[in-house]
Protein backbone atom coordinates (compact mmCIF):
# COMPACT_ATOMS: atom_id res chain seq x y z
CA UNK A 1 0.00 0.00 0.00
CA UNK A 2 3.01 2.77 0.50
CA UNK A 3 4.51 1.94 -2.54
CA UNK A 4 0.79 2.85 -4.48
CA UNK A 5 0.79 6.11 -2.74
CA UNK A 6 4.17 6.54 -2.96
CA UNK A 7 3.79 6.54 -6.91
CA UNK A 8 0.40 8.40 -7.14
CA UNK A 9 2.09 11.31 -5.42
CA UNK A 10 5.50 11.05 -7.95
CA UNK A 11 2.85 10.76 -10.51
CA UNK A 12 1.23 14.00 -9.49
CA UNK A 13 4.22 15.51 -8.37
CA UNK A 14 5.62 15.52 -12.48
CA UNK A 15 1.86 16.44 -13.51
CA UNK A 16 1.90 19.28 -11.63
CA UNK A 17 5.24 20.05 -12.59
CA UNK A 18 4.65 19.97 -16.22
CA UNK A 19 1.59 22.15 -16.16
CA UNK A 20 3.74 24.48 -14.33
CA UNK A 21 6.08 24.83 -16.88
CA UNK A 22 3.67 24.32 -19.53
CA UNK A 23 0.43 26.67 -19.45
CA UNK A 24 3.23 29.77 -18.50
CA UNK A 25 5.18 28.53 -21.47
CA UNK A 26 1.98 28.57 -23.33
CA UNK A 27 1.10 32.04 -22.43
CA UNK A 28 3.74 33.77 -23.01
CA UNK A 29 4.42 32.34 -26.87
CA UNK A 30 0.50 33.53 -27.32
CA UNK A 31 0.98 37.01 -25.96
CA UNK A 32 4.39 37.28 -28.04
CA UNK A 33 2.80 35.24 -31.21
CA UNK A 34 -0.42 38.25 -31.46
CA UNK A 35 1.82 41.15 -31.31
CA UNK A 36 4.23 39.94 -34.09
CA UNK A 37 1.33 39.47 -35.88
CA UNK A 38 0.13 42.94 -35.45
CA UNK A 39 3.76 43.77 -36.58
CA UNK A 40 3.34 41.36 -40.14
CA UNK A 41 -0.26 42.37 -40.65
CA UNK A 42 1.19 46.74 -40.66
CA UNK A 43 4.07 45.62 -42.48
CA UNK A 44 1.94 43.65 -45.20
CA UNK A 45 -0.46 47.11 -45.35
CA UNK A 46 2.90 49.27 -45.21
CA UNK A 47 3.89 47.45 -48.31
CA UNK A 48 0.19 47.41 -50.40
CA UNK A 49 0.50 51.16 -49.72
CA UNK A 50 3.28 52.47 -51.36
CA UNK A 51 3.13 49.96 -53.97
CA UNK A 52 -0.38 51.13 -55.03
CA UNK A 53 0.97 55.14 -54.80
CA UNK A 54 4.12 54.41 -56.40
CA UNK A 55 2.25 52.87 -59.71
CA UNK A 56 -0.57 55.98 -59.35
CA UNK A 57 2.89 58.00 -59.48
CA UNK A 58 3.91 56.11 -62.78
CA UNK A 59 0.82 55.48 -64.44
CA UNK A 60 0.19 59.28 -64.15
CA UNK A 61 3.39 59.97 -65.88
CA UNK A 62 3.04 57.63 -68.08
CA UNK A 63 -0.11 59.64 -69.51
CA UNK A 64 -3.81 59.04 -70.06
CA UNK A 65 -4.98 55.79 -70.79
CA UNK A 66 -2.06 53.85 -69.52
CA UNK A 67 -2.78 50.96 -66.73
CA UNK A 68 -1.41 48.55 -64.32
CA UNK A 69 -3.45 45.66 -62.51
CA UNK A 70 -1.25 45.19 -59.22
CA UNK A 71 -2.65 41.64 -57.39
CA UNK A 72 -2.09 42.01 -53.73
CA UNK A 73 -2.40 39.59 -50.95
CA UNK A 74 -4.04 41.52 -48.81
CA UNK A 75 -4.11 40.20 -45.40
CA UNK A 76 -7.09 39.19 -43.09
CA UNK A 77 -7.93 42.21 -40.19
CA UNK A 78 -8.48 44.85 -43.29
CA UNK A 79 -12.19 45.93 -42.66
CA UNK A 80 -12.15 48.88 -45.19
CA UNK A 81 -10.17 50.65 -47.89
CA UNK A 82 -11.04 53.94 -49.63
CA UNK A 83 -9.58 56.99 -50.73
CA UNK A 84 -10.05 60.59 -49.07
CA UNK A 85 -9.98 64.53 -50.29
CA UNK A 86 -8.59 63.06 -53.95
CA UNK A 87 -4.65 62.10 -52.47
CA UNK A 88 -5.08 60.09 -49.15
CA UNK A 89 -5.12 56.37 -49.78
CA UNK A 90 -6.79 54.69 -45.97
CA UNK A 91 -6.86 50.99 -44.71
CA UNK A 92 -8.58 50.97 -41.81
CA UNK A 93 -7.45 47.58 -39.75
CA UNK A 94 -8.67 46.57 -36.65
CA UNK A 95 -5.93 44.00 -34.35
CA UNK A 96 -5.63 43.85 -30.77
CA UNK A 97 -4.76 47.01 -30.10
CA UNK A 98 -7.77 48.44 -31.51
CA UNK A 99 -8.82 50.24 -34.63
CA UNK A 100 -6.35 51.92 -36.45
CA UNK A 101 -5.93 53.79 -39.87
CA UNK A 102 -2.51 53.33 -42.15
CA UNK A 103 -2.95 56.28 -44.57
CA UNK A 104 -0.66 56.59 -47.92
CA UNK A 105 -0.55 60.15 -49.36
CA UNK A 106 -0.19 60.70 -53.13
CA UNK A 107 1.86 63.77 -54.17
CA UNK A 108 -0.07 67.36 -54.09
CA UNK A 109 -0.27 67.37 -58.11
CA UNK A 110 -1.32 63.45 -58.25
CA UNK A 111 -4.80 63.34 -57.83
CA UNK A 112 -6.03 60.15 -57.16
CA UNK A 113 -9.87 58.93 -57.21
CA UNK A 114 -11.63 55.66 -56.74
CA UNK A 115 -13.26 54.55 -59.85
CA UNK A 116 -16.94 52.38 -60.09
CA UNK A 117 -15.26 48.55 -59.13
CA UNK A 118 -15.87 50.03 -55.02
CA UNK A 119 -12.35 49.41 -52.93
CA UNK A 120 -14.15 48.49 -49.86
CA UNK A 121 -14.44 45.07 -52.18
CA UNK A 122 -11.01 44.91 -51.81
CA UNK A 123 -10.52 45.07 -47.80
CA UNK A 124 -11.02 41.13 -47.31
CA UNK A 125 -8.49 38.24 -47.15
CA UNK A 126 -6.91 36.80 -49.64
CA UNK A 127 -5.60 37.48 -53.49
CA UNK A 128 -7.01 41.10 -54.96
CA UNK A 129 -6.86 42.35 -58.21
CA UNK A 130 -6.13 46.80 -58.01
CA UNK A 131 -6.73 48.46 -61.79
CA UNK A 132 -4.58 51.42 -61.64
CA UNK A 133 -5.12 53.84 -64.44
CA UNK A 134 -4.57 56.89 -65.39
CA UNK A 135 -7.59 59.17 -67.08
CA UNK A 136 -8.46 62.75 -68.32
CA UNK A 137 -11.54 64.16 -66.04
CA UNK A 138 -12.69 66.84 -68.22
CA UNK A 139 -9.15 68.15 -68.71
CA UNK A 140 -8.17 67.14 -65.29
CA UNK A 141 -5.27 64.11 -65.67
CA UNK A 142 -6.67 61.89 -62.81
CA UNK A 143 -5.38 58.32 -61.66
CA UNK A 144 -8.10 56.20 -61.28
CA UNK A 145 -8.08 53.35 -58.23
CA UNK A 146 -10.20 50.33 -58.73
CA UNK A 147 -11.18 46.69 -58.27
CA UNK A 148 -11.25 44.90 -61.45
CA UNK B 1 -25.72 -0.77 3.72
CA UNK B 2 -22.34 -1.16 3.80
CA UNK B 3 -21.09 -0.51 0.45
CA UNK B 4 -23.46 2.58 -0.17
CA UNK B 5 -22.00 3.82 2.86
CA UNK B 6 -18.41 3.34 1.60
CA UNK B 7 -19.48 5.15 -1.54
CA UNK B 8 -20.73 8.08 0.12
CA UNK B 9 -17.87 8.27 2.50
CA UNK B 10 -15.54 8.61 -0.62
CA UNK B 11 -17.39 11.39 -2.71
CA UNK B 12 -17.32 13.13 0.38
CA UNK B 13 -14.16 12.93 0.79
CA UNK B 14 -13.08 13.70 -2.31
CA UNK B 15 -15.69 16.93 -2.54
CA UNK B 16 -13.35 17.99 0.41
CA UNK B 17 -10.31 17.69 -1.41
CA UNK B 18 -11.83 19.19 -4.55
CA UNK B 19 -12.67 22.26 -2.59
CA UNK B 20 -9.90 23.11 -0.95
CA UNK B 21 -7.68 22.58 -3.93
CA UNK B 22 -10.45 24.94 -5.79
CA UNK B 23 -9.77 27.65 -2.64
CA UNK B 24 -5.68 27.26 -2.98
CA UNK B 25 -5.93 28.00 -6.81
CA UNK B 26 -8.28 30.57 -6.07
CA UNK B 27 -6.20 32.44 -3.37
CA UNK B 28 -2.91 31.85 -5.64
CA UNK B 29 -4.79 33.51 -8.74
CA UNK B 30 -6.13 36.18 -5.98
CA UNK B 31 -2.31 37.02 -5.18
CA UNK B 32 -1.37 37.16 -8.77
CA UNK B 33 0.72 33.81 -8.91
CA UNK B 34 -1.09 33.03 -12.42
CA UNK B 35 -0.19 36.65 -13.83
CA UNK B 36 2.42 35.15 -16.23
CA UNK B 37 2.30 38.85 -17.84
CA UNK B 38 4.79 40.06 -15.43
CA UNK B 39 7.26 37.64 -17.48
CA UNK B 40 7.00 39.67 -20.51
CA UNK B 41 9.48 42.73 -21.56
CA UNK B 42 8.11 46.10 -21.92
CA UNK B 43 6.94 47.02 -25.56
CA UNK B 44 5.53 49.86 -27.30
CA UNK B 45 3.59 49.19 -30.02
CA UNK B 46 2.09 51.40 -32.76
CA UNK B 47 1.76 51.26 -36.64
CA UNK B 48 5.02 51.85 -38.85
CA UNK B 49 3.97 54.85 -40.19
CA UNK B 50 3.94 56.47 -36.41
CA UNK B 51 6.68 54.28 -34.96
CA UNK B 52 7.52 54.42 -31.12
CA UNK B 53 10.97 54.34 -30.54
CA UNK B 54 10.72 54.77 -27.15
CA UNK B 55 9.02 55.07 -23.71
CA UNK B 56 9.24 55.68 -19.88
CA UNK B 57 6.50 55.66 -17.29
CA UNK B 58 7.98 57.18 -14.33
CA UNK B 59 6.53 57.09 -10.85
CA UNK B 60 6.17 61.12 -10.59
CA UNK B 61 2.89 60.16 -12.84
CA UNK B 62 4.83 60.80 -15.83
CA UNK B 63 5.04 58.93 -19.27
CA UNK B 64 6.91 59.87 -22.22
CA UNK B 65 6.51 58.42 -25.46
CA UNK B 66 8.76 58.98 -28.48
CA UNK B 67 6.92 58.15 -32.19
CA UNK B 68 8.80 58.82 -35.35
CA UNK B 69 6.61 60.21 -38.47
CA UNK B 70 7.18 58.22 -40.77
CA UNK B 71 3.64 59.21 -42.73
CA UNK B 72 6.01 61.43 -45.50
CA UNK B 73 3.87 64.06 -44.62
CA UNK B 74 3.53 67.15 -42.39
CA UNK B 75 0.63 66.53 -39.68
CA UNK B 76 -0.88 68.06 -36.99
CA UNK B 77 -1.86 66.04 -33.80
CA UNK B 78 -5.11 66.80 -32.96
CA UNK B 79 -6.01 64.77 -29.90
CA UNK B 80 -3.98 62.09 -28.00
CA UNK B 81 -5.56 60.33 -25.23
CA UNK B 82 -4.09 57.00 -22.95
CA UNK B 83 -6.22 54.61 -20.87
CA UNK B 84 -6.07 51.05 -19.56
CA UNK B 85 -9.11 48.15 -18.78
CA UNK B 86 -8.53 48.74 -15.34
CA UNK B 87 -11.49 50.40 -13.12
CA UNK B 88 -11.39 53.18 -12.58
CA UNK B 89 -9.27 53.54 -15.65
CA UNK B 90 -5.57 55.03 -16.40
CA UNK B 91 -6.04 58.81 -16.33
CA UNK B 92 -3.56 61.46 -17.53
CA UNK B 93 -3.18 64.86 -18.70
CA UNK B 94 -2.80 64.93 -22.61
CA UNK B 95 0.33 66.29 -24.58
CA UNK B 96 -2.68 67.87 -26.57
CA UNK B 97 -4.83 69.24 -23.23
CA UNK B 98 -3.45 72.85 -23.93
CA UNK B 99 -3.12 73.35 -28.10
CA UNK B 100 -2.63 70.46 -30.75
CA UNK B 101 0.93 69.45 -31.98
CA UNK B 102 1.32 71.52 -35.19
CA UNK B 103 4.11 71.34 -37.86
CA UNK B 104 5.28 67.51 -36.92
CA UNK B 105 8.04 66.78 -40.20
CA UNK B 106 7.99 63.77 -41.60
CA UNK B 107 11.30 61.89 -40.74
CA UNK B 108 11.19 63.89 -36.93
CA UNK B 109 10.71 62.10 -33.59
CA UNK B 110 8.68 64.07 -31.39
CA UNK B 111 8.28 63.43 -27.48
CA UNK B 112 4.55 63.22 -25.98
CA UNK B 113 4.77 63.68 -22.41
CA UNK B 114 1.79 62.66 -20.57
CA UNK B 115 1.20 64.28 -16.60
CA UNK B 116 -0.42 63.37 -13.27
CA UNK B 117 -0.84 60.02 -14.53
CA UNK B 118 -3.02 58.02 -11.52
CA UNK B 119 -5.54 55.54 -11.45
CA UNK B 120 -5.95 52.18 -13.74
CA UNK B 121 -2.86 50.55 -11.66
CA UNK B 122 -0.60 53.41 -12.06
CA UNK B 123 1.89 53.04 -8.86
CA UNK B 124 5.78 52.55 -8.28
CA UNK B 125 7.20 49.30 -9.37
CA UNK B 126 3.60 47.74 -11.17
CA UNK B 127 3.42 46.62 -13.97
CA UNK B 128 0.86 48.98 -16.72
CA UNK B 129 -0.57 47.92 -19.77
CA UNK B 130 -2.33 51.18 -21.69
CA UNK B 131 -3.93 52.06 -25.02
CA UNK B 132 -2.98 55.05 -26.74
CA UNK B 133 -5.30 56.59 -29.34
CA UNK B 134 -3.69 59.61 -31.37
CA UNK B 135 -5.61 61.53 -33.99
CA UNK B 136 -3.67 63.67 -36.87
CA UNK B 137 -4.42 65.64 -39.92
CA UNK B 138 -1.93 66.23 -43.03
CA UNK B 139 -1.19 69.82 -42.98
CA UNK B 140 -1.40 69.41 -47.21
CA UNK B 141 -4.29 68.02 -47.72
CA UNK B 142 -6.94 70.92 -47.61
CA UNK B 143 -10.22 69.20 -46.47
CA UNK B 144 -7.86 67.94 -43.61
CA UNK B 145 -9.95 64.36 -42.28
CA UNK B 146 -9.02 63.45 -39.24
CA UNK B 147 -7.11 60.11 -39.00
CA UNK B 148 -7.07 57.64 -36.02
CA UNK B 149 -3.55 55.33 -34.75
CA UNK B 150 -4.09 53.55 -31.74
CA UNK B 151 -0.97 51.97 -30.03
CA UNK B 152 -0.22 50.22 -26.65
CA UNK B 153 2.87 50.67 -24.24
CA UNK B 154 3.23 47.71 -21.29
CA UNK B 155 6.12 48.71 -18.69
CA UNK B 156 6.70 48.63 -15.53
CA UNK B 157 6.03 52.53 -13.27
CA UNK B 158 9.91 53.24 -12.19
Amino acid sequence: MPKVAQSAIEYLMIIALTLGLIVPTAYLFFRFSSESNVQIVDSQITQIGRSIIDTAQSVYFSGEGSKIILEVNMPKNVDDIYILANRELVFETTSEIGQSESVFFSSANIPITEGSGDLSSVAGSGLKRIRIQAIDDNGVAKVLIEKV
Amino acid sequence: MKRSQAALEFLVTYAWAFTAIMITIGALYYFGIFDFSKFLPEKCIFTSQLECLNFVMKDTGEIRLMLVNNLGEKITVESMTIKNDANPTLSCTEPTASAPITGWEAGNEHEFIFLDCSGGGYLKKERVEAKVKLTYFSENTPSQPRHTVNGKIQGRVS
